[in-house]
């Protein structure tokens, strides 16, 4: 996939967990753990709102693109 | 999705199909049954039905009373079921057999729609798994078809060589059923529905 997730460089810089994040945003640690490594195929608006309120940042705090070799 | 509710249409179904699968299993073993019968005993007199098709050249040999009557008319595409006495023999044992291969076969596409109905009602139909068994219905149904024109084919071949009836001829390829292929046709269409819906799904599952 071309778009990486940058999760876990945020969680680290605002010194948080997942599971932690998980409880704040009412999304299962599963789901969070499947955007966090990369296997998620979609994000939704609402999903991303709710990390960047979390998280006081923005989306392109989170997602970056990646060129495809 | 949510699973299927226990009066559903699809209950039904699976009601249905289990019905079906407990009766030709039933067959199945009477097949098993018969085979080992005219194996091991001397079976009686038996009469067996063979699938034929033939041409017919129908003579009016009573006077005609019709004003507008037809002398001479034929029945081209004729087809039937050629009852004969059989004894214990290699024709036997080979229709047997055929018969228990097409039971197991149609047994064997009853328990894969079994397993697509149970998945129904689990709430997870959309899998790999069962686009394949689908698939696989669709392509045994069609196979299914030109199994049966073979045999009419064959019973056509044996009639020809043993039965002699003045004005009928037996013979002729029988044609493939155009519906039963259909059938199959559809069922793979709904095949290929599925495989998008499983990968529909898929993503689904992984959008967060």
């Amino acid at each position: 996939m071309a778009i990486r997730v940058n999760l876990d460089r945020v969680l680290l810089d605002r010194r948080l967990s997942l599971t932690e994040l998980a409880d704040r945003l009412g999304i299962t640690l599963a789901n969070l753990s499947v955007l966090k490594t990369n296997k998620a195929r979609a994000i939704r608006f609402t999903t991303l709102d709710a990390l960047c309120r979390e998280l006081q940042c923005q989306p392109a705090d989170l997602l970056e693109h990646v060129p495809e070799a | 999705m949510p699973p299927a509710r226990k009066h559903s249409f699809s209950s039904v179904v699976k009601l249905l199909l289990d019905a079906s699968w407990y009766l030709v299993a039933l067959g199945l073993c009477l097949a098993v049954c018969l085979l080992l019968l005219v194996a091991f005993s001397e079976p009686g007199e038996m009469q067996l039905g063979i699938p034929v098709t033939f041409e017919m050249t129908l003579r009016a040999d009573a006077p005609l009373v019709l004003p507008a009557a037809v002398e001479q008319a034929r029945i081209a595409k004729g087809s039937g079921t050629l009852i004969v006495p059989i004894g214990r023999g290699g024709f036997l044992y080979a229709t047997v057999t055929t018969l228990i291969v097409l039971l197991a076969i149609g047994l064997w596409i009853l328990d894969q729609l079994c397993a697509v109905f149970r998945t129904v009602r689990d709430g997870k139909p959309f899998t790999a798994a069962n686009v394949r068994r689908i698939r696989w219905v669709g392509v045994g149904v069609i196979l299914g078809e030109f199994v049966a024109s073979g045999s009419a084919l064959f019973g056509n071949y044996y009639a020809a060589g043993h039965v002699v009836s003045d004005g009928v001829r037996f013979g002729g390829i029988p044609i493939v059923s155009p519906t039963g292929i259909m059938h199959g046709l559809v069922i793979l269409a709904i095949a290929e529905v599925f495989r998008t819906g499983t990968r529909l799904d898929e993503d689904q599952s992984l959008t967060i």
